[in-house]
């Protein structure tokens, strides 16, 4: 399987969401590939993110319908790996990993560029269905490990923005009503992902986390409003964020002295 | 001018070809100017074909970057110049480029200008001449021309002279398109050429450090992209951060966990001043002197990459006749009249794609009106530069402006870096297209 038949698998030519598929690691593996068989998809995703309620006690069904987008940021090969479960659900998993890999990079990536292989195979015997709702894939070790990293290591760490996403208007247009966010651990979002939230929840989408230690509870959750957090990316891009005044695609994070 | 005792820096010699002055003097031609007859857009590559192409552009050119949000950023249509518009763009450029270089060398010993230039605090004093401290020799001097249809000519916005983008989109993008098109030819390939360049003074199977700032996907897509283009010269290429550089003697070294051992070669595509705001001072200060490894772009380049270096023209000896005549009149804020009408566009002295660039009806009033408020509050951050009027071209979707970046790389045009825009101002949501010339 050479890197395009891998990159086809995973975001299908004429697929709706495809144009959103971030390509870099799929441009990093070697032109010719093993598929490797063996992807551990975690059960919890086929046996209780279905039957997930809400805390109100809403049934949380509607994940199983058309009507969810899904936001995975989990830590490496664990995102890839619900993706692959939600693959099988219905949902078109959708990678969006923007980290360089090197062998000495500060965010390790060899592991997830592994697993993408191996669930190429998988996306290619049972492709979800043509018009299948989006399951965004992000790392949730992007931005590196916490204070700076080793002087010596390559800096491939990654924010996401706004624009790594389609708008709510295009969403809307694809019937995606609300978003669900899995996350491993924490209350709140990661904070690069809060303008992408507020811009859902102005739209008018309900946004529920459901954190993967404890699937069976979605939790809706209120993305404080974007203006303020625009002010506060403002204000932290001067002391030591960089990033573009849009939000565009990139951006970048502190330097060790 | 005042060059007291100060050593000169050693000077970039530019190779360049003679200068066609017909090409000057488009602004006595606006009668026949029109331009439709200098560029139009080809009709666009089958869907199918297109997403084929870009992913062989993803795939194998390091074209990450080719959706921003809910925007489709290539292209599927190229922008094809007349002969004689690719002549006069050519020529137009080879001599803005010289002159900027003869100015850049003036500048670098004229730090009396540098705070009216939007050039202060520790970059200001990075640039400072110092006599014990030579400037780093350039390996390669890589500059960019960004013209736009206007409604009396080719008119150039600006120059981005420090660090310029778009090698996969000049190159590889324009070389398919014109595969698949039959439209006409590219015009060049300034990766290409800028990594031959560099290469020359490197010696078989030598070292080239790559720097970009990390986080920056946009621009890590550009590093790996000329990475693989040295490495296909038997060259090591190595993607790195300022603060991985050791200096012995002058010359660099890369100590890190991926690579350790010297550097024959710094390409650097990370922005000057964003360099000096690093706390790795020592990493980086033999970039911008002191250093024998060249670099390229030298760091001097930042003194003709700043908005504002059009308010002291007037002080140099150097030309600036060519840069006059293509560029739109630049004053600070506070002396711009009429500037709350809309006169005037607003840029700040270093910006980055378009970032914060300001003009008014393309914005909120309230939105344009906090922008004034800002550059007159801090003037020497900011330009105004006078607005023309970018004509659209026609295109299979719609209106759009049209910007023509031509590359000069030591004195000579390489190639050249189409974007269209639905707004006059270009910026990061703008189509990246593909430019060829008529066959």
């Amino acid at each position: 399987m050479d890197r395009r038949t891998l990159f086809e698998a995973w975001a299908p030519g004429d697929g709706p969401w495809s144009p959103w598929a971030k390509p870099i690691l799929f441009a990093y593996v070697d032109a010719i590939v093993v598929v490797e068989r063996l992807v551990l998809r975690p059960a919890w995703v086929r046996d209780e993110l279905l039957s997930t309620h809400d805390e109100s006690g809403a049934d949380g069904s509607s994940l199983a319908g058309r009507s969810t987008a899904i936001v995975v940021d989990l830590p490496g090969v664990d995102g890839v790996a619900v993706g692959l479960a939600l693959a099988e659900l219905g949902f078109r998993p959708v990678p969006l990993y923007n980290a360089l890999p090197s062998p000495e990079a500060v965010v390790p990536m060899d592991d997830v560029i592994r697993t993408i292989i191996a669930g190429a195979e998988l996306l290619l015997q049972r492709p979800p269905p043509p018009h299948a709702p989006p399951a965004f894939l992000l790392d949730a070790r992007r931005a590196g490990p916490r204070g700076f990293p080793r002087r010596g290591q390559f800096d491939n760490r990654s924010m996401a923005f706004e624009t790594d996403f389609p708008s709510p208007a295009r969403l809307k247009q694809a019937g995606i009503v609300d978003v669900v966010l899995i996350q491993s651990h924490g209350d709140a979002p990661a904070p690069d992902l809060l303008a992408t939230l507020a811009d859902w929840q102005n739209a008018g989408m309900a946004i529920r986390r459901v954190r993967a230690d404890d699937p069976s509870v979605a939790t809706r959750i209120v993305v404080p409003r974007v203006g303020l957090l625009r002010r506060f990316f403002r204000w932290a891009r001067r002391g030591f964020l960089r990033g573009s005044p849009h939000l565009g695609f990139g951006g970048s994070v502190p330097h060790g002295g | 001018m005042a060059c007291g005792s100060q050593p000169r820096p050693p000077t970039i010699k530019a190779r360049h070809s003679r200068i066609d002055p017909r090409a000057l003097c488009y602004n006595f031609a606006v009668s026949a100017w029109a331009p439709e007859r200098e560029a139009r857009c080809g009709d666009c590559v089958d869907p199918r074909t297109f997403v084929d192409l870009a992913r062989t552009l993803a795939l194998d050119h390091h074209k990450w970057d080719a959706q921003v949000g809910d925007v489709a950023a290539l292209a599927p249509f190229p922008l094809v110049l007349s002969r004689a518009a690719w002549r006069e763009l050519h020529a137009t450029a080879e001599a803005l480029g010289l002159e900027t270089v003869a100015v850049e060398n003036e500048l670098a010993s004229r730090p009396d200008l540098y705070a009216r230039m939007g050039v202060f605090g520790p970059l200001a004093r990075a640039l400072r001449p110092d006599p014990e401290a030579p400037p780093t020799p350039a390996a390669a001097r890589i500059m960019r021309f960004d013209f736009h249809p206007a409604s009396d000519g080719w008119r150039v916005s600006e120059v981005n002279s420090d660090v310029c983008g778009g090698f996969t989109e000049s190159s590889r993008f324009a070389e398919l398109m014109a595969d698949t098109t039959g439209c006409g030819d590219p015009v060049g390939d300034p990766g290409a050429a800028w990594t031959d360049a560099i290469a020359a003074g490197v010696p078989s199977g030598g070292t080239v450090a790559l720097l970009s700032a990390p986080g920056w996907v946009e621009d890590a897509q550009v590093v790996a992209h000329l990475a693989a283009r040295f490495r296909s010269r038997g060259l090591d290429a190595q993607l790195a951060s300022p603060h991985q550089l050791r200096w012995v003697d002058g010359r660099a070294r890369l100590q890190s966990d991926f690579r350790c051992g010297p550097v024959d070669a710094i390409l650097r595509f990370y922005q000057v001043e964003w360099i000096a705001d690093l706390p790795c001072r020592q990493a980086w200060m033999p970039l911008f002197r002191g250093g024998r490894t060249p670099v390229s772009n030298p760091a001097r380049a930042a003194l003709t990459e700043t908005k504002r270096l059009p308010l002291v023209w007037s002080e140099l000896d150097a030309s600036t006749t060519a840069s006059r005549r293509a560029m739109p009149e630049a004053r600070d804020p506070r002396d711009a009249p009429g500037l709350w009408g809309g006169d005037w566009v607003l840029k700040p002295a270093f910006g980055n794609t378009g970032d914060h660039v300001a003009l008014r009806g393309r914005m909120s009033k309230s939105a344009w009106c906090r922008t004034v408020v800002a550059a007159l509050a801090q003037p020497r951050r900011w330009v105004a530069q006078r607005r023309f009027e970018s004509i659209p071209l026609q295109t299979p979707r719609g209106p759009l402006h049209a910007c023509v970046g031509a590359y000069v790389i030591d004195g000579r045009v390489a190639g050249a870096y189409g974007r269209l825009s639905p707004s006059p101002v270009i910026d990061f949501t703008a189509l990246d297209v593909a430019v060829l010339v008529e066959s």
